[in-house]
């Protein structure tokens, strides 16, 4: 049986059989959300080592809690946050926030990241990891999961202020990035 | 153009090769690590709950069982009746118009020392006496108490009637609606007024 290739088993069957063991419908869950929870790792992470190790911890835990999935939501919604929790608690081993006052908060400027949308993915994975951990994390929570900012300074032990400072900064550093990028394009083409 | 959060969203990335062989060598472990240590825990906390269970159940029967034993023994136990002031044991009958207190303890007739059995269990306690028409009526042990010790004269019957006819006057003298919580206050309230009244 091609298991990378097998998506006609249905989402319940997928996880009865993880929950008993059987180890080929694990691999096949593997298969069918490592791509999308892999993309999430390489977001929240500095670099594609720390994303792989985050990874492989982060199905282990899918593969112990399973059989707490009760199917309010959606089943990748809640691997998804398995994900994003286990990059959290990564990210909040490693990494201490400072505070930001609150008058460095009014002068920060936050415009909106239309210049992102005509990058790539990859093009755009690739600026997040040259985000500060704090910057990354904020930018992530909010702008690509839809997370609040109450929720994020839950989640990061910080308060809401400096969520909300956090991802000011993140985003003029990430346009500046564009524009240099654009720059330098723009040259490259005159020249 | 997708907006950048659809994009970021959706986005997939393949993970390098040989992850899977990782994890499922790590699920492996887990399992030959977890699986004994719960088994065992399981079966502890099973023995533990079916041990308290037994126990509690075997309390209640022990307890309810001495408890309807030593009942019985009061009733059931030799009666002794004051005739005079002298003590005698004796035997129920209805005809022989004597009060007949049980007794509980060989060695100490005082009833009020009795309110508990050995154990420590609760019982209460009532005395069998011959009614007006010599049939068996059961009356609390303080009632016997006063009852015999209200007067020493034979036979204690007499004693009872004219207590009760007195009773009775005071009742129909007294503007007070008697209760069965406040008949004694009223015979108590009355007897001091007269003692107190030149």
């Amino acid at each position: 049986m091609n298991l990378k290739s097998n998506h006609t088993i249905n989402e319940y069957d997928l996880i009865q059989g993880s929950i008993n063991g059987d180890r080929q419908i694990q691999e096949l869950l593997y298969h069918r959300f490592s791509p999308k929870m892999y993309a999430v790792c390489l977001r929240y992470s500095g670099n594609a080592d720390d994303a792989h190790d985050l990874l492989q911890e982060g199905f282990i835990k899918v593969f112990k809690n399973l059989v707490k999935f009760r199917g309010d939501g959606s089943f990748e919604g809640w691997i998804r946050r398995i994900f994003v929790n286990t990059s959290i608690e990564h990210f909040r081993k490693k990494v201490n926030m400072y505070a930001v006052t609150e008058t460095q908060e009014v002068t920060i400027e936050d415009k909106e990241l239309n210049v992102l949308d005509n990058l790539a993915e990859k093009d755009i994975i690739a600026m997040i990891h040259q985000l500060s951990p704090g910057y990354r994390a904020v930018f992530n929570l909010h702008v690509i999961e839809g997370y609040s900012h109450k929720e994020i300074a839950d989640m990061l032990g910080i308060n809401e202020g400096t969520s909300k400072s956090q991802l000011a900064r993140a985003k003029a550093v990430l346009r500046k990035m564009v524009e240099n990028r654009l720059n330098i394009t723009s040259n490259t083409k005159e020249i | 153009m997708k907006s950048l959060k659809d994009k970021m969203y959706n986005y997939q990335v393949t993970p390098p090769s040989g992850s899977w062989q990782t994890i499922a060598t790590a699920l492996d472990e887990v399992n030959s690590n977890v699986q004994p240590i719960k088994k065992t825990n399981r079966i502890f906390y099973l023995s533990l709950a079916a041990a308290a269970v037994t126990f509690i159940i075997f309390s209640v029967f022990w307890f309810n069982d001495s408890g309807k034993k030593t009942n019985e023994s009061v009733v059931k136990s030799t009666k002794i009746y004051r005739d005079s002031g002298n003590t005698k044991s004796g035997n129920l009958n209805g005809s022989d118009n004597k009060i007949k207190v049980p007794e509980t303890n060989g060695d100490d007739n005082n009833l009020a020392a009795n309110k508990k059995s050995k154990s420590g269990y609760d019982i209460k306690k009532y005395i069998t006496i011959s009614g007006p028409g010599g049939q068996p009526v059961k009356i609390s042990e303080k009632v016997a108490s006063l009852i015999v010790s209200s007067d020493d004269k034979y036979p204690p019957n007499t004693v009872w009637n004219s207590k009760v006819n007195e009773w009775r006057a005071i009742m129909k003298a007294n503007n007070l609606t008697p209760t069965t919580a406040n008949f004694l206050d009223i015979v108590e309230l009355t007897n001091a007024l007269k003692i107190n009244t030149p």
